[in-house]
């Protein structure tokens, strides 16, 4: 009997030693499955991901401060990251954000031509400390060639939310903040039969209906035989970014009207894009006029100029834009390094017109090959320096850039991170 | 003039017109506003003698204060609250000078200051001990030199990433506009330049999102991002 139950009992003994040990096993087999989740019971708590830790305002306020290149890589860190980046509504606001916050810099594009004989053309980025004056600039590397063979040297289009226009062999549209560069292809349209094209001039903008990057080209016509120019008559191209393709655009130019073929600062405004030209009247008098295409209704207009030099302005004004008020107004260089600024005061109103402000004798400045604010404008100085003048303060920037024979233009550099490749 | 504090910079005339005058004989809270009337100090001489401190810009200026911060008696101090119920002490112009929410919760006069405390219910303990130490070593420091500021604030970041992110929605929060701007830096900082396994790992993304053949397809098409 006392065997029997000293057995009954070391057998109850061990399946309690057994039991205890089954139960004490059980969670270390499931350890292996579930590691983490023990672990953040049984010690400190678990690092999260920024994502799961920072609400979305903020993480998108942490990536609004990077410059555009580094975000196209963050795109693919994460699926969230991917999608805020690809936003339109990020991307907008990156735009606003990012190019104002950087108050210490001020950041120029500049396209140069320095060769007499050669149509080589660099295209460059530069950077000025705005404290300390000291200036670096960057030539930036094409995929292809690229040579800036107009004859007039007009201007560096943009920036258009960042995004640059350059007239040239080939014509190129590019985003250097991501480091896109997008040669247009060819367009095959040919003149009416009996004339040719010697002369055009170019417009860019954006098509906010469409979101869409347009190029629109004047094309004048000489009569083939005779070797004269139709005066008056011009025949213009469209080229959408979106479709990647050229098409011809049945939109008259408004009256007879010729096209100034001086020096230009990319005015775009109001979702159209403008020339300066003139009008002649039944006298045979000259009449200043601006013309401006519509890039969301492709349509030409035709705005009255107030007199406001002594000469024609063709020569010695230029259109710039005024973001702040939508409108657009000239600077009139005027004799001993003046100049006059006019503006639209209600863009729609051509009566509008007004002389906001004369700048008096500034020793430095020659010719304006640039525009960066409204109150800060980039001219060609005596010593064929780049200078940045600022009316407020009539501080004299100089960018240590030589400019010489008229063979620079320059235009704010701003990041963004909108892409050329439609449909990414 | 050295018991002054330092954190008060306010004009050397009011101070020498206070002080030297023998109608006051010793600093009396009650009677502060009848001392007041006595000297005859209206509030727009004062606001017209008293310069804002350097750096900051909330600063209220009732003669009452001044005159209390030039006479070296205890500042006014208002009590916060974390989300904890742990109670802080702090200096009101502390707190002030460089929290927004804080400033307007004062100025328009919705905070007793014998009684309530400001309840902060997103701030844990730890980080608000965080957020009113940057915010006293910053206004008591304020006219130190730049690299000594620095200095300091890349050591006050000396924190682990959870504690980062806390101070970051603290401030957030309190909008507190430099210690943002600090944070904000440290972190983007800390993309960029690095490689997308690199920032993964930093930042503790252990599930990116992407499908097997996404990422694939990714690392194929940009192989010098990773």
């Amino acid at each position: 009997m006392t065997t029997k139950t000293v057995t009954n009992h070391k057998a109850m003994l061990s399946l309690c030693i057994l039991s205890i040990l089954l139960l004490l096993l059980m969670p270390l087999t499931t350890i292996a499955n579930n590691k983490i989740r023990i672990s953040s019971k049984l010690r400190l708590p678990e690092k999260l991901s920024i994502t799961d830790h920072l609400p979305q305002e903020l993480v998108s306020n942490i990536l609004s401060r990077l410059p555009a290149k580094e975000l196209w890589r963050c795109k693919f860190v994460c699926k969230s990251w991917f999608h805020l980046i690809n936003d339109p509504n990020f991307v907008t606001n990156y735009y606003v954000v990012y190019n104002n916050s950087n108050h210490n810099h001020s950041h120029l594009l500049l396209i140069q031509r320095p060769s007499l004989s050669s149509n080589k053309t660099f295209i460059s980025v530069l950077s000025c400390n705005n404290a300390t004056g000291s200036v670096s600039s960057q030539t930036l590397n094409l995929p292809c060639e690229y040579n800036s063979d107009h004859k007039y040297w007009t201007e560096i289009m943009g920036p258009c939310n960042g995004i640059y226009f350059l007239e040239g062999n080939p014509n190129m549209m590019m985003n250097p903040s991501l480091g896109q560069f997008k040669a247009l292809p060819e367009s095959h349209f040919t003149t009416p039969i009996g004339t040719n094209s010697l002369s055009d001039y170019a417009g860019f903008g954006f098509d906010s209906k469409a979101n869409d990057y347009k190029v629109v080209v004047i094309k004048d016509l000489w009569n083939r035989e005779t070797d004269q120019r139709r005066l008056w008559c011009w025949t213009a191209e469209l080229f959408s970014l979106n479709s990647n393709s050229w098409r011809k655009l049945d939109a008259p130019l408004p009256s007879p009207i010729e096209i100034s073929a001086s020096s230009r600062v990319y005015t775009y405004e109001n979702n159209c894009c403008h020339w300066l030209g003139y009008v002649e009247d039944e006298f045979g008098k000259r009449k200043d006029v601006v013309l401006s295409f519509d890039m969301v209704n492709e349509a030409f207009r035709k705005i009255n100029v107030p007199r406001v030099c002594k000469s024609s302005i063709a020569s010695f004004a230029t259109l710039v834009p005024f973001e702040e008020s939508a409108s657009i107004g000239v600077v009139v260089r005027g004799k001993e390094k003046r100049y006059d600024v006019w503006m639209m005061k209600d863009y729609w109103d051509e009566e509008s017109w007004v002389k906001l402000y004369s700048v008096g004798h500034v020793e430095v400045i020659s010719r304006l090959v640039g525009f960066y604010k409204s109150n800060q404008l980039l001219w060609k100085g005596n010593d064929e320096r780049l200078v940045m003048y600022e009316r407020d303060s009539q501080q004299v920037k100089d960018l240590h850039v030589y400019v010489k024979n008229d063979s620079l233009r320059a235009a704010r550099y701003m990041e963004t991170l909108v892409s050329l490749q439609r449909g990414h | 003039m050295d018991k002054w504090p330092s954190s008060n910079r306010y004009s050397l005339k009011a101070a020498l017109m206070i002080n030297y005058n023998p109608v006051i004989p010793s600093l009396c809270l009650p009677f502060l506003d009848l001392l007041i009337e006595i000297m005859s100090i209206k509030e727009k001489w004062l606001s017209a003698w008293c310069i804002k401190p350097v750096g900051g810009a909330l600063v209220r200026q009732e003669p009452e204060y001044i005159l209390l911060a030039l006479m070296g008696s205890p500042l006014k101090k208002i009590m916060l609250c974390s989300s904890e119920k742990e109670i802080f002490n702090v200096e009101e112009q502390v707190m002030v000078q460089h929290s927004v929410i804080i400033n307007n919760m004062i100025e328009d006069g919705s905070y007793n200051h014998e009684e309530s405390k400001i309840p902060l219910d997103c701030v844990d303990s730890k980080t608000l001990k965080k957020v009113i130490d940057y915010c006293t070593h910053h206004t008591h420091h304020q006219n130190d030199n730049q690299e000594d500021l620095e200095a300091w604030d890349a050591q006050f970041l000396n924190v682990d990433s959870n504690g980062l992110y806390d101070l970051l929605m603290a401030a957030n929060y309190l909008e507190i506009r430099n210690l943002l701007d600090l944070i904000y830096g440290t972190i983007k900082n800390m993309i960029k330049g690095k490689k997308i396994d690199e920032i993964r790992r930093i930042f503790n993304i252990k599930d990116h999102g992407f499908t097997s053949e996404e990422e694939e397809q990714n690392r194929k098409e940009y192989p010098h991002f990773y």
